[in-house]
């Protein structure tokens, strides 16, 4: 079994899982296993079938790709619209809504992503990092303070739990992700000038 | 950027900005809760005429009704939190009601969704602790529970049982005219569903 088979075995597996077994529906019991756990995982073996596809067909993907930016296009707009609060509650109440959460976090929210997120110049990164951390400090604080349930399916306490969370995750990120910034591989060089280590990094998707 | 790099961008921005517009209705609506209240409001649909029995052993139905109109709230009596708010409203609605003289032209109705221990004796209890007017504000039950999880369903309310808490449920106010149910508010909202009813009554 080649590596990308594997990766594709075990983006399947984890798929059926997290969708097909009671795991799925311990995952949405409650909105903090929903956003923070099956969301992302959903995106996580998008990734994984991104990852395992065969050059060919990345090649030809990549011509209606240029610099990743189309690609993060579509990962956005499908990550945004499954953080609506209205689809989270109509994912638990009707099957087809459902099945096109599953299919669509996969398809246009974790393969776009990694078919894209090496390709993006640097600065196109970072802003998408940017952007991914004040939506989750945005939408933590709003869990956070918010008297009102925004999910019908969900306690007011789970809600807030979510709201923590994010703010945790959001922390835990911007120091993965600043430090670096700061003290890594885009620290001015001693001698004055910043120099990044790679300035056009060979757009590679697989 | 090449030129087919160039037309998926801005397919894809197309696409993604009406997704988003239309999931939202417009940037409006981002709750289920929202779309819910404000799908009541563009289509009006008929309630079914299931029975319900009241705390004298009336019987009614949710889609007929000898007033002009009728403020449905759904309640459990063991309620220790938001239904004992809801019923400190309905007390306070129906004194303005009856100041206003118009009283007689409405009905109140607090409907359990808790039937197994919510019988009729509890239920007058319920009506007593509030002060309720008989036969202004009554409380009723359905028959089967088929039919209460139908009506839930229909008028898109959540029950999530809990354990300290009993239920948590969607709460609000229902107004309806004619057996379809015109406007949902907020419990909160005493005052607009007032003004809405005086409204309604005058023309």
């Amino acid at each position: 079994m080649s590596k990308n088979q594997r990766l594709a075995a075990v983006s399947s597996g984890l798929l059926i899982l997290i969708t097909l077994t009671p795991v799925a529906s311990q995952l949405t019991s409650t909105m903090r296993g929903h956003v923070l756990l099956q969301i992302p995982l959903l995106v996580a073996v998008g990734i994984g079938f991104g990852r395992s596809l065969a050059p060919h067909l990345v090649r030809f993907l990549n011509r209606w790709n240029a610099m990743g930016i189309p690609g993060i296009l579509i990962t956005i707009f499908t990550i945004a619209f499954w953080m609506i609060p209205r689809w989270i509650d109509a994912s638990l109440t009707n099957t087809s809504v459902e099945w096109i959460k599953h299919s669509s976090l996969v398809l246009l929210g974790g393969i776009p992503l990694a078919l894209s997120w090496e390709r993006l110049y640097p600065v196109a990164r970072g802003a998408v990092k940017i952007e991914f951390l004040s939506m989750l400090f945005r939408l933590g604080w709003l869990y956070l303070i918010s008297p009102d349930r925004f999910c019908n399916s969900y306690l007011l306490e789970d809600q807030i739990w979510l709201g923590w969370g994010m703010i945790i995750i959001g922390m835990a990120l911007t120091l993965t992700w600043l430090v670096p910034v700061f003290f890594g591989e885009y620290a001015p060089a001693e001698t004055g000038h910043s120099s990044p280590k790679n300035p056009n990094e060979a757009p590679n998707a697989a | 950027m090449n030129g087919s790099s160039t037309i998926a961008t801005i397919v894809i921005l197309a696409i993604g900005l009406s997704a988003l517009t239309v999931g939202t209705n417009g940037w409006s609506t981002w709750t289920a809760e929202a779309a819910r209240r404000q799908a009541v409001v563009e289509r009006p649909r008929p309630l079914p005429a299931y029975q319900l029995l009241d705390s004298r052993g009336e019987s009614l139905t949710l889609a007929q009704s000898e007033r002009d109109l009728t403020v449905v709230d759904l309640i459990y009596t063991q309620c220790p939190t938001v239904c004992l708010a809801m019923g400190a409203q309905f007390r306070q609605l129906q004194s303005e009601l009856a100041t206003a003289g118009l009283l007689e032209r409405v009905e109140l109705l607090s409907v359990t969704f808790d039937p197994a221990n919510d019988d009729q004796s509890t239920l007058s209890d319920y009506l007593r602790r509030f002060g309720a007017v008989e036969p202004h504000w009554r409380a009723a039950r359905f028959q089967d529970n088929d039919e209460l999880a139908a009506s839930l369903t229909d008028l898109g309310v959540i029950v999530i049982p809990e354990q300290s808490m009993g239920f948590v449920h969607n709460a609000a106010y229902y107004l309806i005219e004619n057996g379809r149910v015109i406007e949902i508010f907020d419990i909160e909202a005493r005052t607009d569903l007032f003004e809405a009813i005086r409204a309604r009554l005058a023309t």
